[in-house]
């Protein structure tokens, strides 16, 4: 009983933080935002732990290819690609979420028809999508190295230069051009008062829970691969 | 996958009542933790899969 709980405790915290995020997100009662925002408010708890977690993929991805070069091991790059991976769905789930979220607050009056509608040049919506381009070619990159070892360490040394592009990109330049985020013109959100207490209950568990989520499925990919690498050569 | 459905055949019994609110949040919040309830089974499933494979696997190479 004690090992199942070792095993798996974070697996069942993640859930159950989650299922608490989704229920108290969607039932509780929160300040009324008023105007486009409305009730729409309540995708804080949802789409902006998303980045949360792919920053978190992205980081632990690059935490690895350094250890990779380091140590050498190559269930290190296992761990950094699968990582890398992982981060690109939740930035692609942030990325839609995102798209739906500014059609219907800010850009509702133009007509669906319109490219506008659900592109708004924010320049965080763009900056991101060009972070997840850099990490696409990471993956063209390594698909394009033919011998293990060396498309290992190419890689590892790639990915250093892709997350420490993605902090300008996505975190500061977005801060210092406006746009439809908050932090533009009063500094990171978390510490401002704009989030209050009431979302800050919600926010706080979701965020952990869908981290706690992510790496189990990080775990899954890495055991499998790992598995399937004692038959053939994968990549 | 049949958990999920069963799940959601007895929230509908126990929820007749909350389920056709006027606002119908409760539904949407019905739908969603069905969704979510598959995916952690799915999840789940997967992950004793794996490990049934690994243990499979160690045994073989041990023997």
């Amino acid at each position: 009983m004690l090992a199942f709980f070792k095993n798996n405790g974070y697996k069942i915290l993640g859930v159950v933080l989650i299922g608490y995020a989704l229920i108290a997100g969607l039932l509780k009662s929160l300040p009324d935002m008023g105007g486009n925002m409305a009730q729409t408010s309540r995708n804080v708890f949802y789409h902006v732990p998303m980045w949360f977690t792919m920053y978190l993929l992205m980081g632990i991805s690059v935490v690895y290819s350094i250890l990779f070069l380091l140590k050498g091991k190559d269930r290190f790059d296992v761990v950094a690609r699968e990582s890398a991976r992982t981060g690109m769905v939740f930035g692609l789930f942030g990325l839609s979420t995102g798209i739906i979220w500014s059609r219907v607050t800010w850009r509702e009056l133009i007509p669906s028809d319109s490219f506008a509608a659900w592109w708004s040049w924010d320049p965080k919506q763009t900056m991101v999508v060009v972070a997840l381009m850099i990490y696409a070619a990471y993956f063209i990159l390594r698909a394009g190295i033919e011998e293990s070892s060396s498309r290992a360490r190419i890689s590892a040394v790639y990915n250093i230069f892709a997350a420490a592009s993605l902090i300008p990109l996505t975190l500061i330049l977005p801060r210092m051009l406006g746009g439809l985020h908050p932090g533009g013109d009063d500094g990171n959100p978390l510490e401002n008062i704009r989030l209050s207490n009431e979302f800050r209950v919600v926010f706080y568990p979701s965020v952990l829970g869908f981290m706690l989520l992510s790496i189990w499925i990080l775990e899954l990919r890495v055991r499998f691969t790992l598995y399937q690498q004692k038959f053939e050569d994968v990549e | 996958m049949l958990n999920s459905f069963w799940f959601s055949l007895v929230l509908l019994q126990a929820g007749q009542g909350i389920l056709f609110q006027s606002d119908k949040i409760f539904t949407v919040l019905t739908v969603v933790l069905i969704i979510f309830s598959g995916l952690i089974l799915y999840l789940w499933n997967l992950d004793r899969r794996i490990s049934r494979m690994e243990k499979k696997d160690k045994d073989s190479t041990t023997a």
